[in-house]
């Protein structure tokens, strides 16, 4: 019946060629995938077919599993060291039955001389049942109170111990007799199991305090983690997968609670089953989460698979064995195969800390399948322990990166700012005006304080917006013009803009189109004493497109430039990288810029979407057209 | 003296015209304005000039071209530009003089001055010596001349290697713009002092000099006292 399950499962494995698909160049990977999958998962498996009480208690040969005789009903002489038990039925430790009234059962024990860690005087049960304990026909102890109808019975506690009295502990044979009755059982299964181990009262104890540990521990480290990451994930940016990463280690955390919760805490054996469920339900989680984390962390597609796959195969998991232990087993099994999976395609997708991911994965798989029993015991977090630092890395790496671009972003804006602030205070326009003012003080005073009133009211326009990423096309507007009547003079011809189109609220970066306007006076030369301007704004479905027309006469140079488009695309003018850096800074990858040659000077197309509009623009779309090339003479 | 003056700004041209009529009186003979070089140069060859003031901003290649095609004419070149952090690129190339915006009138009559005197010297140090060559502008490391010769209105840079190169400027605004270790040893020629092995004094008051490659230059009369002091 469970090797059937067991062949279910595997079969699933194999036909779960869509737990995701790899895109692109990760397709040779795939097969070695599915591959470790099936390995991981058969290894698993195989070991639970074999696992029973009786497989794991001679692995770890602490555990007795005797042969014992049998009998339904009651009476106080079969305690009794002398009584002939021998037409009694013989039974399998795994063969007590459930919910059926009192019984007895019977074995024999040895006691050699010379027991090296004290005498044995100890006995510790695991049972999910009431019973009363004779040791040569004495009454040991009682544990919960045994009864014929199950109203009346007094459950007792799962794990029990007994000390046996000093004068009943001479070499040789000794006879154990219990009086039982299990009707709390909660388990769904018709039989039990007796699970015995008889050895130094003392030492037991102190065996008992110390299995702890661990469990404890994992406890403490997993809320940790757990309240750190669910702090993160709601007080820094909600990114799911440190959700799932929290989720994750609450998960882990409370299942360890739990299992520390029987070695620190007595309870009836009527609890076992809740607790098994509860304790399992856990693993399950674990398990789904585990993997989800992998897929949501690093970006990987067909998710609906993965979930589909992940949801059957956990839920064949809960079906293959009696066994809870052996389902929770699985489910982490599942789970940190997917992950590892998921992980190896990460890696072939060249997703950031993946390769510490599969390591750390690989690891806790690989100690999964040599000690599937320590795994989900006390040793859970040293086995775990790899995966859990290959994903903390991940996550961290991650962190660091995010951090990193933030910096960056933020000294970008920072430089784009002083950018502005240089390009109107550097020496070309600043001292060029000056020498201007003063051949003008000396020869038309009355022209030279307009030219102090028009340098002073651009730069007044400029200390306004220099600190904004985006201002009003009206505020720039009047910063172009500031600037216009400021070349008006110093170059002794009427620079004019004029605008059509009423936008004057959309928002543009700060100094766009005085920039544009700056290189056009740079590099045209003014027709008839004229250099004029036209801007028209216009808005279409979706963005805002912007047309510069600057009229004038183009300089030889550009002339040459214009045919062969050579020189302008090699190298770029620090005006136009001014424009491109600030349209990405608030507009990233929904505009474009187009500057072209036109027989009445040069034209420059700036397109911007509305946020949230039509797809981002490639780069090669961004600058569709040789711009300007770089400024010169001042 | 004809002064050609490149300055796109209106005003700021008048200014330099103003200065240069006040400064050069009747030294100026003819003075003539554009917005761009490469608009004025095609006309130097009709109608020569001896001086150049050029606004010009050296940023990019085209401006570094500009001012090689520049240096590398018949005529004294002086920078007047705001771009002052550019002044000693310029000086490299062999401008005689650079003057930042805003500039005074006594600061472009030091400049002017460096141009009219017998004994005017750049501002600045060259280090290239631009020569004209199949139409195109080479420029030639000062490191590398060992002696420049005179001829007529032109001027043969002799090389290391010994390689001739002709450069358009007479031997006298060549002399204006090199360094201080060139001396004028003779009417025709002007000499790497470094360069220099002994003096020797022939028969008849013929003087000469011998180079460390070998090669004899005549030392003019007039001027035998003076480098034999200098050679010590």
């Amino acid at each position: 019946m469970r090797a059937a399950a067991s062949e279910l499962l595997v079969s699933r494995v194999n036909g779960s060629r869509t737990v995701s698909t790899p895109r692109g160049g990760t397709r040779h990977a795939w097969p070695v995938l599915r591959l470790l999958l099936i390995l991981c998962l058969s290894a698993v498996v195989r070991a639970g077919v074999h696992a029973t009480p009786e497989t794991f208690a001679k692995e770890s040969g602490r555990w007795a599993f005797p042969e014992l005789r049998f009998q339904r009903g009651d009476d106080p002489r079969w305690a009794a060291t002398d009584f002939d038990d021998s037409a009694w039925r013989v039974i399998s430790p795994r063969e007590l039955p459930s919910r059926d009234g009192i019984y007895w059962v019977r074995w024999r024990v040895t006691r050699h001389m010379g027991d090296l860690f004290g005498p044995r005087d100890g006995l510790l049960f695991k049972m999910v049942a009431s019973y009363d304990l004779y040791w040569d026909g004495k009454l040991v102890g009682r544990n919960g109170r045994v009864s014929t109808v199950a109203e009346d019975e007094g459950p007792g506690y799962v794990d029990a111990m007994f000390q046996i009295p000093g004068g009943l502990l001479a070499p040789g044979e000794h006879v154990i007799a219990l009086r039982l009755s299990s009707w709390n059982t909660g388990f769904p299964t018709p039989t039990y199991s007796l699970i015995y181990e008889w050895g130094n009262f003392r030492s037991m104890l102190v065996q008992r305090s110390r299995t702890a540990i661990f469990s404890v521990m994992a406890v403490g480290a997993a809320f940790v983690v757990a309240i750190v990451f669910g702090l993160m994930w709601l007080l820094a940016g909600r990114r799911f997968p440190v959700l799932l990463f929290s989720l994750l280690f609450l998960c882990v955390a409370l299942m360890q609670a739990l299992q520390a919760s029987r070695w620190l805490f007595e309870y009836p054996y009527n609890w076992h089953y809740p607790r098994l469920l509860a304790s399992t339900a856990l693993t399950t989680a674990i398990g789904a989460l585990l993997p989800l984390f992998v897929l949501h962390q690093f970006e990987l597609g067909r998710r609906r698979w993965v979930y589909g796959v992940l949801a059957v195969l956990l839920t064949v998991a809960w079906f293959t064995s009696p066994i809870y232990n052996f389902v929770s087993l699985s489910t982490c099994a599942i789970g940190f195969a997917m992950a590892l999976a998921l992980a190896v395609q990460a890696r072939a997708l060249r997703r950031r800390g993946s390769a510490v991911a599969c390591g750390g994965l690989a690891l806790s798989v690989y100690a999964l399948v040599r000690a599937p029993r320590d795994f989900l015991d006390h040793a859970f977090f040293l086995s775990a322990g790899p995966a859990v630092v290959g994903l903390l890395t991940t996550i961290v790496l991650q962190l660091r990166d995010e951090r990193r671009e933030a910096q960056r972003a933020v000294l970008a804006a920072a430089r784009l700012e002083i950018e502005l602030l240089k390009k109107n205070l550097q020496p070309h326009f600043l001292l060029n005006t000056l020498a201007t003012i003063i051949e003008v003080i000396e020869q038309e005073p009355k022209t030279a304080v307009s030219l102090v009133e028009a340098l002073a009211g651009e730069f007044r326009i400029l200390s306004r917006v220099s600190g904004e990423k985006l201002i009003p096309l009206g505020q720039e507007l009047e910063l172009c013009r500031a600037h216009l009547r400021v070349m008006s003079l110093r170059k002794g011809a009427r620079c004019t803009l004029t605008v059509r189109g009423g936008c004057d609220e959309a928002l543009v970066p700060p100094a766009l189109f005085h920039t544009l306007i700056e290189n056009g006076l740079t590099h045209l030369l003014p027709i008839d004493g004229r250099q004029d301007f036209e801007l028209s704004a216009e808005r279409r479905a979706g963005g805002t497109r912007y047309v510069l027309r600057a009229h004038g006469q183009r300089q030889p140079a550009d002339i040459r430039a214009g045919g062969a488009a050579d020189a302008a695309a090699s190298r770029e003018g620090t005006g136009l990288r001014y424009i491109k850096a600030r349209l990405e800074e608030s507009f990233t990858g929904h505009w474009s810029i187009a500057a072209t040659p036109v027989p009445e000077g040069w034209q420059t197309v700036i397109e911007i979407d509305d946020v949230g509009g039509s797809a981002s623009r490639t780069s090669a779309e961004r600058n569709a057209a040789p711009a300007l090339p770089e400024e010169r003479p001042a | 003296m004809r002064v050609l003056i490149v300055e796109d700004e209106p005003l700021l041209a008048q200014r330099l015209e103003r200065f240069c009529r006040e400064i050069l009186g009747d030294k100026l003979e003819a003075i003539r304005m554009a917005n761009l070089f490469s608009e004025a140069s095609a006309r130097l060859d009709e109608s020569p000039i001896d001086l150049l003031l050029l606004d010009l901003n050296l940023h990019g290649r085209d401006g570094m071209e500009l001012l090689a095609s520049s240096v590398a004419g018949s005529f004294h070149t002086i920078i007047v530009s705001a771009n002052t952090e550019q002044a000693l690129r310029a000086f490299e190339y062999g401008v005689i003089d650079f003057v930042p915006k805003p500039f005074s009138r006594e600061r472009l009559a030091q400049a002017l001055q460096r141009v009219t005197e017998r004994a005017g010297r750049s501002a600045g140090a060259a280090k290239f010596l631009a020569v004209r060559k199949h139409g195109r502008v080479e420029l030639v490391a000062i490191d590398r001349v060992l002696y420049v010769e005179g001829a007529g209105a032109y001027a043969e840079l002799v090389l290391e290697d010994g390689r001739r190169e002709l450069h358009d400027k007479t031997l006298e605004k060549l002399h204006a713009l090199l360094p201080p270790v060139f001396e004028r040893v003779h009417k025709s020629y002007v000499v790497r002092m470094t360069a220099v092995k002994a003096l020797h004094a022939q028969v008849g008051s013929h003087y000469e000099l011998e180079l460390k490659s070998g090669t004899r230059l005549p030392v003019g009369r007039t001027r035998y006292k003076e480098i034999r002091e200098k050679l010590g």
